[in-house]
């Protein structure tokens, strides 16, 4: 989704895909426009994601209801990928509620499970345009004018996804909500840390913190849960879309909030709270604008603890994936050496570094 | 003794790699250029450091289950990874001032090794 970030998507994907691909989806498309005849003109692999592949079309339509040159995006799962988050159709079936909430995303278009198609099960949703690169969004003014209007408007999106409630019958393929998330959370967090051939203490030690200081839980809701910069679209300042729906859970807002203002995705804009992009005060303004609530210093870092855990975790399953011979890639490796800098920040917020 | 040694080695290739390569890579490649200079300064700084092993820092925390010479650090890491699990540093005391001081000293000398700027510019900050 983001043409900004680096990528390892290499270009040569692209030829091959095109040979693949191109007639069968041509057919897909003029079916599913009504009316109309489809003609891709141009199709390129977005950065951005090693799960899933997103793939820039310009496609021509010829009558019917999407006459014209459309921008849409086809996201479909790596080829080389195991099943690590929910299916394509299930986050498109997120992504319409969300969108049905009135969350800025992409507007989602079709669903295809017919693996005859592309050989893989895919959606398809509108272009937004704009960047994600969150380097970028922290530090380049021009991109981000208004950064307090920025984070009223993420607030405001947030607010709208957490307004959604369990049950809902389209969203009943997710886990059925816990009575206690974060307890629920800790004891997944130590089942990952049993699987690992190493252990690690600082970690451990953070979990321990969380299970001493656990809030008394609250009502689920919907929540993204990796809700942050780099995962949202910003054109002319304004939110234009927000991505990667495959973690949404039900779950406690609040772990939304901490994960969005943890040190760790403020890509070096300290003094930025919420994302690197602006104050916490104005993203709790926005979002008390469609829901009003705040979230006290103390459960903010409670849930900012929670998010360097959780990434901590991430990192070092990443680089194990690496190490156990399972996907070579020295960005995996890497991603090994970055837990010491989450375990200082687990530290710091706990008040022991 | 090998001349120049491990570090010293790592250091040539990865200026060569920077200063004489790097300009020569085209910009789909220049992100992979960066990772392996990245890498090479880890490895370097790594080969080079001589800190105290973590098996002798946890000993100090659990003299009785870790004694320093004879264990290994994963060893000693799992030993007082299970400790705080089973929550023998709960009470606030001594025996847990302790172990957040270790804590803290094995992820200064991780990121003296891994990220060496973030282990300096952090001190005594709280985010």
């Amino acid at each position: 989704m983001n043409m900004s970030q680096n990528s390892l998507a290499s270009h040569q994907d692209i030829p091959e895909a095109l040979q693949g691909w191109q007639r069968s989806l041509e057919r897909y498309f003029s079916n599913v426009v009504l009316n109309g005849k489809a003609t891709i003109n141009a199709m390129k692999r977005l950065s951005g994601g090693a799960i899933q592949e997103n793939w820039l079309l310009s496609v021509l339509v010829q009558g019917g209801d999407f006459a014209g040159e459309n921008k849409w995006v086809l996201r479909t799962d790596s080829s080389s990928v195991v099943q690590v988050s929910m299916s394509r159709g299930h986050e498109y079936a997120v992504l319409k509620a969300v969108y049905e909430a009135g969350v800025q995303v992409p507007a989602p278009l079709w669903l295809c499970n017919d693996l005859d198609v592309i050989g893989r099960e895919f959606f398809v949703m509108q272009a937004v345009s704009g960047t994600a690169a969150g380097h970028r969004l922290v530090k380049d003014d021009s991109l981000v004018p208004d950064r307090s209007a920025l984070c009223r408007e993420l607030g405001r999106n947030l607010a709208k996804l957490h307004a959604i409630r369990p049950p809902r019958e389209s969203l009943a393929f997710l886990p059925a909500p816990e009575t206690d998330p974060a307890r629920s959370i800790i004891k997944q967090y130590l089942d990952f840390l049993d699987e690992l051939p190493q252990a690690f203490p600082v970690i451990e030690w953070g979990l321990r913190w969380l299970h001493t200081n656990k809030p008394n839980p609250i009502e689920s809701c919907l929540i993204h849960r990796d809700f942050r910069t780099g995962n949202f679209m910003v054109d002319r300042g304004s939110v234009s879309g927000i991505l990667d729906w495959e973690f949404t859970a039900w779950g406690d807002w609040r772990e939304d909030i901490g994960w969005l203002t943890a040190k760790c995705w403020r890509f070096g804009n300290n003094a930025n709270v919420a994302g690197g992009i602006g104050g916490v005060s104005d993203l709790m303004a926005g979002y008390s604008d469609i829901c009003p609530r705040e979230i006290s210093s103390e459960e903010l870092r409670y849930w900012q603890v929670m998010a360097h855990v959780r990434w901590a975790i991430i990192a070092v399953q990443q680089a194990e994936r690496h190490l156990s011979g399972q996907q070579h890639s020295l960005e995996l490796a890497l991603t090994g050496r970055l837990v010491p800098e989450l375990e200082r920040n687990i530290l710091t917020l706990i008040g022991d570094y | 003794m090998n001349r120049p040694d491990a570090p010293e080695l790592l250091a040539a290739a990865r200026a060569t790699l920077m200063n004489d390569v790097l300009p020569s890579v085209p910009e789909h490649l220049r992100y992979e250029v960066r990772m392996i200079a990245s890498a090479m300064g880890i490895a370097a700084r790594e080969a080079a450091a001589q800190i105290q092993t973590e098996a002798t820092l946890f000993s100090e925390v659990l003299p009785e289950s870790i004694a320093g010479s004879s264990i290994s650090s994963d060893d000693a890491r799992r030993t007082i990874a299970a400790a705080i699990r089973a929550g023998v540093f709960d009470t606030p005391g001594a025996q847990q001032q302790k172990l957040r001081a270790v804590l803290a000293k094995t992820v200064y000398n991780a990121l003296m090794i891994s990220n060496p700027k973030a282990a300096q510019s952090s001190e005594g900050q709280r985010s």
